[in-house]
């Protein structure tokens, strides 16, 4: 295990395998299983046009039309939080930072929302992402506003003091259009069902984010050490900033506009992946976006598998056993430095 | 020529002036010791001089160039500064140092076998290539200086900052070091200018002696010049005997009844 974590191309790709197979292996399952060379196939027909005339129609449109889209909406969701939460927690050296506490999901949240009680549903992913932009513009305008060099606890305290006011209007929002509460409730609560559209776009938005922080890595690594140490070493800190805050909300926005709230996943994943492999961005990130992926992509599993929890939204069920493993994690780390 | 010029530069805080006035020339091989009372501004002069600080008025120039015409890039390939507070996190000895070559590798690529060289020669010189895989959280605060120092030489910079590197450190850590920051002035063609609490330390290596007080500078040049009686109690409004030897000038603080 040592041996296979001092080689981080060796861990990604076998990582990505192992996503692959996971992703596979949920194309298979459902309320009617499909055999694992139908799902193959189906998905050479739809990549490659290499038709093969052994599947029914029924099994192209479950795996491609119904499983397909929510399989790669899970993942494209799962790595899009997880890798802006290890931009996040890195930028604002600070274990809890995520895009929800900087109120970029409360403005989202707002958005749609709003996009709900005044009946307008087709506007709601442009209402989220809307909201998500404009609610880290006003964050940023005043977290910037420091008497000192941007210090970073200004930033969050503008995010939270942002987040608790658009919450409130947006509890405002739910209490007066009762007759709507129960879908807004839902969307809020984050879930992969509502989203039928093309997922092109987002994943678009998705990969150029992680392009972008990959771009950022080594910048990213110098900061971990402190914004003075880094403009030190030769870092433009305000500026690198300033572009991941920007390219992390797009994929924030992009990702919550599509599936809710789904927290804990910004959270947990990259500390959990930091714990692993250790603090380099130039592995932790594309780590982190392979194991989001793979994390939403359980947690959806078991909303679709198992009894019990079927029916509840994806969101609750990642905090529902995110946090105890999380809280696990925390637990033996902390024996082990004792 | 000089590395660096300070010409009648006034900097500080907001509207709040901390330090006036001040001129310096600093050419390469100079080892400068900085002593001051607490709260004088020592830090905020090493702050100027490694430009995250805008002068208020006057200027800061290296190499003929003033210092607000670079990019914080430019500078970190002329400047390295090592502070007195170390942030580690969790990365191996290695990586640390290798941060040091961040400057001089463009963003679309990664080190190449020559930064490579270049920090295995910096860690040598620092005497911690053996430490190079540890975790820099497992090492002793000796140990985690002398990383940084290696990190900094990593740099290649022409002029090297330090604000209090022997805070925390027992004698033979503060020796060990003081002497390497001594002999990198004098081969690498390189200036240092260091933040000292210690007098009897800034004497022992340092070439130059740079007082400030209230703000401004009270007295500088070589140590023989600078280190008086009556500067000293110039500075630090107390009496001082000064002992000297063939190896160096000792200071001591008069006893006050």
């Amino acid at each position: 295990m040592k041996h296979l974590l001092a080689r981080p191309r060796v861990l990604l790709s076998i990582s990505t395998l192992l996503l692959a197979a996971l992703a596979l292996y949920m194309l298979t399952v459902g309320t009617a299983a499909v055999p694992i060379d139908a799902v193959f196939s189906v998905i050479l027909d739809q990549l490659f046009g290499i038709t093969s005339p052994d599947i029914s129609s029924t099994q192209q449109i479950i795996v491609w039309n119904i499983r397909w889209q929510r399989v790669a909406l899970a993942m494209i969701v799962g790595s899009g939080l997880a890798v802006s939460g290890a931009c996040f927690q890195t930028m604002f050296k600070n274990p809890l930072a995520d895009p929800f506490v900087l109120g970029v999901s409360s403005g989202a949240a707002l958005g749609a929302a709003i996009s709900i009680v005044t009946h307008r549903t087709e506007l709601m992913i442009i209402l989220a992402f809307t909201g998500a932009i404009l609610s880290l513009t006003l964050v940023y305008f005043f977290g910037q506003r420091s008497v000192h060099i941007r210090s970073d606890q200004q930033l969050l305290l503008a995010g939270i003091a942002c987040g608790a006011m658009l919450n409130a209007i947006l509890s405002a929002l739910v209490a007066l259009h009762s007759g709507q509460m129960q879908m807004i409730l839902f969307w809020l609560m984050g879930s992969l069902t509502n989203y039928m559209d093309s997922l092109l776009p987002i994943l678009v938005i998705v990969v150029l984010g992680l392009a972008g922080a990959l771009l950022y890595a080594r910048d990213l690594d110098v900061m971990a050490l402190g914004d003075e140490e880094a403009r030190f070493l030769g870092v433009d800190v305000a500026k690198v900033k300033l572009f991941l805050l920007v390219s992390t909300t797009l994929m924030t926005g992009a990702c919550v506009s599509v599936s809710g709230i789904i927290g804990f996943i910004g959270l947990i994943v990259p500390h959990l992946v930091r714990k692993l492999i250790g603090p380099e961005h130039l592995i932790l990130l594309p780590l982190s976006a392979i194991c989001g992926a793979g994390f939403l992509l359980l947690a959806d599993g078991l909303t679709r598998l198992v009894p019990l929890v079927s029916g509840i939204p994806v969101g609750v069920v990642t905090a529902l056993f995110g946090s105890p493993f999380f809280l696990y994690v925390l637990y033996t780390a902390g024996r082990r430095i004792q | 020529m000089n590395i660096l010029q300070i010409q009648s530069l006034d900097v500080g805080y907001n509207s709040k002036t901390v330090l006036q006035d001040i001129n310096l020339a600093v050419t390469a091989g100079q080892f400068i010791s900085v002593i001051a009372p607490n709260g004088t501004g020592k830090s905020t002069l090493l702050k100027a001089i490694a430009g995250i600080l805008k002068p208020m008025s006057g200027t800061i120039c290296l190499h003929d160039k003033a210092l607000t015409n670079y990019s914080r890039r430019e500078l970190a390939q002329q400047i390295a500064v090592v502070g007195s507070e170390v942030t580690m996190q969790e990365y191996t000895a290695l990586q640390m140092v290798l941060m040091g070559r961040f400057p001089h590798i463009p963003r679309f690529s990664g080190p190449t076998p020559h930064d490579h060289t270049i920090v295995q020669t910096a860690m040598e010189e620092a005497g911690v290539w053996d430490k190079r895989l540890q975790s820099c959280s497992e090492l002793s605060q000796g140990e985690r200086q002398k990383i940084i120092i290696a990190r900094a030489l990593a740099q290649q910079p022409k002029l090297l900052l330090l604000d209090e590197p022997t805070a925390h450190l027992d004698v033979s850590n503060q020796f060990s070091i003081l002497h390497l920051i001594k002999k990198l002035a004098l081969n690498k063609d390189m200036a240092v200018i260091a933040v000292m609490h210690d007098i009897n330390l800034a004497l022992q290596f340092s070439t130059d002696l740079l007082f400030l007080k209230k703000g401004r500078i009270l007295a500088y040049g070589n140590c023989r010049d600078v280190a008086t009686s009556y500067n000293l109690r110039q500075l630090y409004d107390m009496d001082f005997t000064l002992h000297s030897d063939a190896a160096a000038t000792y200071v001591r603080p008069n006893i006050m009844e």
